[in-house]
């Protein structure tokens, strides 16, 4: 026990960075305000969802008081929180237990599977908090605070919000543990996060389309959910765990306890189950090998003078490294080219399914003299909006991560460098403004003009976005991680590239709209916004070549 | 060709002097060997004469150009593969190769020569067009000196070149080191192997916790109070 408990100790800190944030602030003194400040905007921009979140629970409640069963919204949480850990759990187990870097250091220790995959599910699980306690937490509060329980309510609940993972977790690990015994995944690894990153998108898509149907009025709220208790029956008896929490919590006295120790039960056996499995068939699927396809065929000497190139010019030479090591990474297609063409598409599609009389009449009232302008001034945001929000440019430098020393020696200025970096981000955020383009002419009928008005704004207003999303990452990269996924999507610099892009579309924005108020033709006001643009445009590029002169001085590797 | 002066190096904001005004100083046509025991700060010395860190004082002379002031007309001057190379996994070790030609600015013809010089030397010519991915550990060593040397640059600075490779590539390259130097060029090395030290260097200096405590040929070294082999000279002197 001694070594599996020290195992997982070790396992939290290494995952964490509890000894290296130790070490950063004792040893190295860095400045602690930094990580705060993040963590702060972090859980600003949480807020409106937190709220939106409360008040659809609060409704809830009071529509489960009236038909007597307050204790709904307990059940519909438990749903909703084990089945998000559930599927994040598929991902993050999968992951961690198949794909991470650190396996080969463990494999030859002498730990037991289970202990392996002990200390790996410990991680996930704190890891899962974040999802599961602020789903849980405000029901939880709601519900104990409006029926007004006792102290023996609290300690329960907070024994099974901290139990609440095993469950769904345990499952999903089985799952996975079991499919890798049967198929070996680890050979398309590049396929997975091709369909996990899809996945991904259908379910934001979906939820999003899903919301569009929740009615806007609390009244209605409260009607919407007292019709559809049923349902919130049927689905609490698909995972009966979710009821016996409820139960376990809602009931006083014998059954109350009864339901609570059996929820607590069924997370033990499952886990226990789990660590039994894992022990007997992990390791063979780990060991099962993860190649990389190769040729390896003697090739003779006539075709390797073939692939030795002319001389290109250096900028010319980085961009398309970074185009090939972009395109070659499917975490980085997703995220970067689908990610830059999806907004337009989700548009086309939404446009495509809602076969709605109203609709038709709306797009066809696009393509009417007197709208067509704002139609396409409006368009022109949207196409602003696609190119500002993919992770391209506000990761560049991090993604170079261990081979940063390579662009350090090479004998080519940061200037240019990042102009390589430039281009390829800028290409990309283009592609995205294009694809607005082709939607724009197919599906809105926006007359060419106007279309290739817009596209030319456009394109001139993704300079600035995609050379100060640039001038971000090289002012603060992120080059230490383990994973692609680590290096573009849990990159702070992502999400601060965003709200910059919103930023300069906010700017754009405040131009058009008080000149569109006082009805200056919108000729005028495309002109407007694409000198501004293009201002920009020029001064974040003179900003981005300051700062990386000085900033890739200053990385050490 | 390499000039250091009184340079020092420290982590964690001074806690720990990784290296202590080092002076050093190699001259032209001139192998010289880096000794020292585990993290006497020789991979920091050799970061900051290829660049790669910024001393906190000193100054580092690369052929006549000041590599703090002159950084790229420096690093064209000298071609750097540190002890654990990680390349660009997703390239393949042909594109690799033609990507530092490029940025060096090599011409066809001179790439050509020696991309197929040094993947026929290195046993390389199978694996060009394979993704660097699928490489071992030494196959990566050898990508990255050929990517170094691509432009043929003056100065070699190698971070413990042979570990990783199989015998008959360090012989090759041990070769390859002394043709170098005997063209009137210099290689900087760092390594644990003494007798590589003694049969290859014109000159060695061994470095212990961040000072230079020794350094000449090993006829000087053996001269002072020392007698034996290296091994005895350098266990003696890093004893404390
Ligand atoms: N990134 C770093 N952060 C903090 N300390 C470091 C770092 N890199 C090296 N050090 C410290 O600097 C000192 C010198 O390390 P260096 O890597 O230069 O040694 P070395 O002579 O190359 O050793 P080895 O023979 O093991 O390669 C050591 O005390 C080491 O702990
Ligand atoms: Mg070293």
């Amino acid at each position: 026990m001694k070594p599996f408990l020290s195992f997982i100790k070790m396992q939290l800190n290494v995952n964490y960075g509890i000894s290296a944030l130790k070490y950063r602030f004792t040893r190295e003194k860095e400045k602690l305000w930094e990580p705060v400040l993040v963590g702060v905007v972090i859980l600003v921009s949480l807020l409106p969802l937190a709220a939106m979140y409360i008040g659809l629970m609060i409704s809830m409640f009071t529509a489960g008081t009236i038909i007597g069963q307050p204790e709904m919204i307990l059940t519909v949480s438990f749903v909703l929180a084990q089945l998000m850990i559930l599927i994040f759990g598929l991902f993050y187990i999968m992951g961690s237990f198949y794909f991470s870097k650190d396996l080969e250091t463990f494999v030859p220790l002498p730990l037991k599977p289970y202990e392996v995959v002990g200390g790996k599910f410990a991680v996930i699980m704190v890891n899962e908090y974040l999802t599961s306690v602020p789903i849980l937490l405000p029901p939880i509060i709601i519900y104990g605070a409006g029926t007004g329980q006792g102290i023996i309510y609290w300690l329960k609940s907070l024994v099974l919000m901290v139990v609440a993972p095993v469950i769904p977790l345990s499952i999903a690990a089985l799952i996975i543990v079991l499919l890798m015994r049967v198929v070996n995944l680890r050979r398309y690894k590049d396929l997975l996060a091709i369909i996990g990153g899809l996945f991904a998108i259908t379910i934001g898509v979906g939820s999003s389309l899903l919301f569009q149907n929740v009615p806007e009025n609390p009244e209605e709220i409260q009607n919407f959910f007292t019709s559809q208790t049923r349902i919130v029956d049927m689905i609490g008896s698909r995972f009966p765990p979710s009821i016996w929490a409820t139960r376990g919590l809602a009931d006083v006295g014998i059954a109350g306890w009864g339901y609570f120790l059996l929820y607590l039960a069924a997370s033990a056996v499952l886990m226990m189950l789990l660590l039994w499995i894992s022990n007997l068939v992990f390791y063979k699927a780990l060991l099962a090998g993860q190649e990389v396809s190769r040729k390896r065929n003697n090739i003779s000497k006539s075709r390797i003078s073939r692939q030795i190139g002319r001389t290109q010019s250096p900028v010319t030479a980085i961009a398309k490294r970074e185009w090939k090591l972009l395109m070659r990474t499917p975490l980085y297609v997703l995220n970067g080219l689908v990610s830059s063409m999806l907004g337009p598409i989700i548009v086309a599609m939404m446009l495509l399914l809602k076969n709605e009389p109203e609709l038709a009449e709306l797009i066809g009232s696009l393509s009417e003299p007197g709208i067509v302008p704002y139609a396409a001034l409006a368009c022109l945001g949207l196409m602003l909006f696609t190119s500002g929000m993919n992770l391209v440019a506000s990761t560049a430098l991090s993604r170079e991560g261990q081979t940063i020393w390579i662009a350090k020696m090479l004998p080519v200025s940061a200037k240019q460098q990042v102009a390589g970096k430039l281009v390829v981000s800028y290409v990309i955020s283009a592609i995205g403004v294009l694809t607005t383009s082709l939607i724009m002419l197919i599906f809105l009928k926006i007359p060419i003009l106007w279309t290739v008005g817009a596209t030319i704004v456009g394109l001139v207003g993704s300079v600035p976005m995609a050379s100060l999303n640039l001038l971000l990452d090289v002012f603060h990269p992120k080059l230490v991680w383990n994973s692609e996924q680590e290096a573009m999507k849990q990159n702070i610099n992502g999400g601060i590239g965003m709200l910059i892009s919103l930023l300069v579309l906010v700017i754009l924005g405040g131009i058009a709209v008080p000149m569109t108020i006082i009805e200056i033709p919108v000729q005028m006001v495309f002109a407007a916004i694409g000198a501004v643009a293009a201002i920009l445009g020029v001064l974040s590029i003179l900003a981005l070549f300051a700062v990386a002169e000085k900033k890739y001085r200053d990385i050490e590797a | 060709m390499i000039e250091i002066s009184n340079i020092s190096k420290s982590y964690n904001k001074g806690a720990v002097k990784a290296v202590d005004s080092l002076d050093l100083k190699v001259n032209k046509g001139e192998i010289f060997g880096f000794l020292g025991p585990n993290g006497a700060g020789k991979t920091t010395t050799i970061k900051m004469v290829v660049g790669l860190l910024n001393p906190d004082s000193g100054s580092i002379i690369i052929d006549g150009t000041d590599i703090a002031k002159e950084p790229l007309t420096a690093k064209r001057k000298m071609g750097y593969v540190p002890d654990n190379p990680n390349l660009y996994d997703r390239l393949t070790g042909m594109e690799y190769l033609n990507f530092m030609a490029d940025v060096y600015q090599v011409s066809a013809d001179m790439r050509k020569e020696r991309i197929e010089h040094y993947l026929e030397m290195f046993n390389l010519k199978g694996a060009a067009s394979d993704l660097i991915k699928s490489y071992s550990h030494g196959m990566k060593q050898k990508t990255a000196l050929t990517g170094a040397l691509i432009h043929d640059p003056r100065v070699w600075i190698l971070d413990e070149p042979m570990v990783g490779l199989d015998p008959k590539s360090a012989h090759l390259l041990k070769n390859q080191m002394r043709e170098h130097c005997d063209r009137g060029n210099t290689v900087f090395f760092s390594t644990h192997v003494l007798e590589v030290a003694e049969k290859l260097c014109d000159r060695v200096g061994i470095i212990h916790k961040g000072k230079l405590i020794a350094i000449g040929t090993i006829d000087e070294l053996r001269h002072g109070e020392n007698k034996g082999s290296l091994e005895n000279i350098f266990l003696e002197l890093t004893e404390q």
